[in-house]
């Protein structure tokens, strides 16, 4: 076999296992990407009771806003995340709080993650894992919308 | 050198069949347990079914207060395929799962099929396992699905979570 025969082989053969490389090492970045989303998932959820029990602390601390009014708090930290929240009187027992989650994706900008509406009352602890309350205000319903983070 | 290079090729190839196989799977389990887990998050009744392949819980998944609809995860449905099992060196018949899901009285809809196994398991809020129809605090869901075509076997892929939806209970 001739030498230029030779480095045609050789560089074919380093073309391949380049080629490969790449792919198998593209297929385990969406490997680790499935991994991550998981792990994005638990710190969404623990984001989410985070941002519960600071609301919720607000309502007991400084109590509910006037009818017609609405208390805004914007930029409070918590577990890496950051957390928006609005707290509407619904009655003098009762009220609606509006959070925005955001966290840092990637490529290092803050991208909502989760928005919810909870409904807080006062009224007698409920029991179970994740059940919040400060004093005797609790949270009695929340509905959450995960937004995809990029 | 040719086959050198005709065997690298081909152990490469392998390799990354196989790791896209791994890979294909382990992303469509995630999925549908990424779908499970943000269906259990709105749940807000309690569960009219409590299977271990078949689970059906009210929902809101509109986050406006809605009326809540029925959600089902139906794993019931079975079917076989015959595998060579390179350990006993036999052929071996293996059932597998087709896994629906169906909200209100929409058509359900198949988000899952090649699963050896699924388990719906449901707890109290004493962290206890419960069997009937009662208070349910959580859920922990486990798919087990086989990747095809590597090593000539039943390869598995395993999601495994427990959701503890806030408003249950």
């Amino acid at each position: 076999m001739g030498s230029s025969a030779k480095i045609l082989l050789v560089g074919a053969t380093s073309l391949i296992v380049g080629v490969y490389a790449i792919s198998l090492k593209s297929v385990q970045s969406a490997g680790m990407d499935t991994a991550q989303s998981q792990m994005n998932q638990m710190q969404n959820e623990r984001l989410l009771d985070a941002a519960l029990s600071l609301a919720l602390d607000d309502v007991k601390k400084h109590g509910l806003p006037a009818y017609n009014d609405t208390t805004q708090v914007k930029g409070k930290q918590a577990l890496g995340g950051t957390i928006d929240y609005s707290i509407i009187k619904k009655s003098g027992i009762t009220a609606e709080i509006d959070l925005t989650i955001k966290r840092l994706n990637k490529n290092g900008e803050w991208k909502k993650v989760s928005l919810a509406v909870a409904n807080v009352e006062q009224q007698t602890k409920k029991h179970g894992y994740r059940k919040i309350h400060r004093g005797d205000w609790r949270v009695a319903s929340v509905f959450v919308k995960r937004v995809k983070q990029d | 050198m040719v086959t050198v290079m005709l065997g690298v090729t081909v152990t490469m190839n392998n390799a990354l069949y196989e790791t896209t196989q791994r890979t294909n799977t382990a992303a469509t389990v995630a999925t549908v347990g990424e779908i499970m887990y943000t269906d259990l998050n709105q749940a807000v009744n309690q569960f009219s079914t409590l299977n271990s392949d078949k689970m059906v819980f009210q929902a809101d998944t509109s986050m406006n207060l809605s009326p809540a609809i029925w959600i089902t995860y139906d794993a019931t449905d079975t079917y076989t395929t015959t595998e060579w099992d390179p350990v006993a060196q036999e052929n071996k018949t293996v059932t597998l799962h087709r896994l629906y899901r169906q909200t209100g009285s929409d058509e359900r809809v198949m988000i899952s099929s090649n699963l050896l196994s699924v388990c719906f398991t449901y707890f109290d809020s004493d962290g206890q396992q419960i069997y009937s129809l009662g208070n349910v605090d959580a859920i922990r869901v486990k798919l087990i699905a086989k990747i095809e075509g590597v090593n000539n076997g039943i390869t598995t892929s395993l999601n495994d979570f427990k959701a503890n939806p806030p408003n249950l209970n």
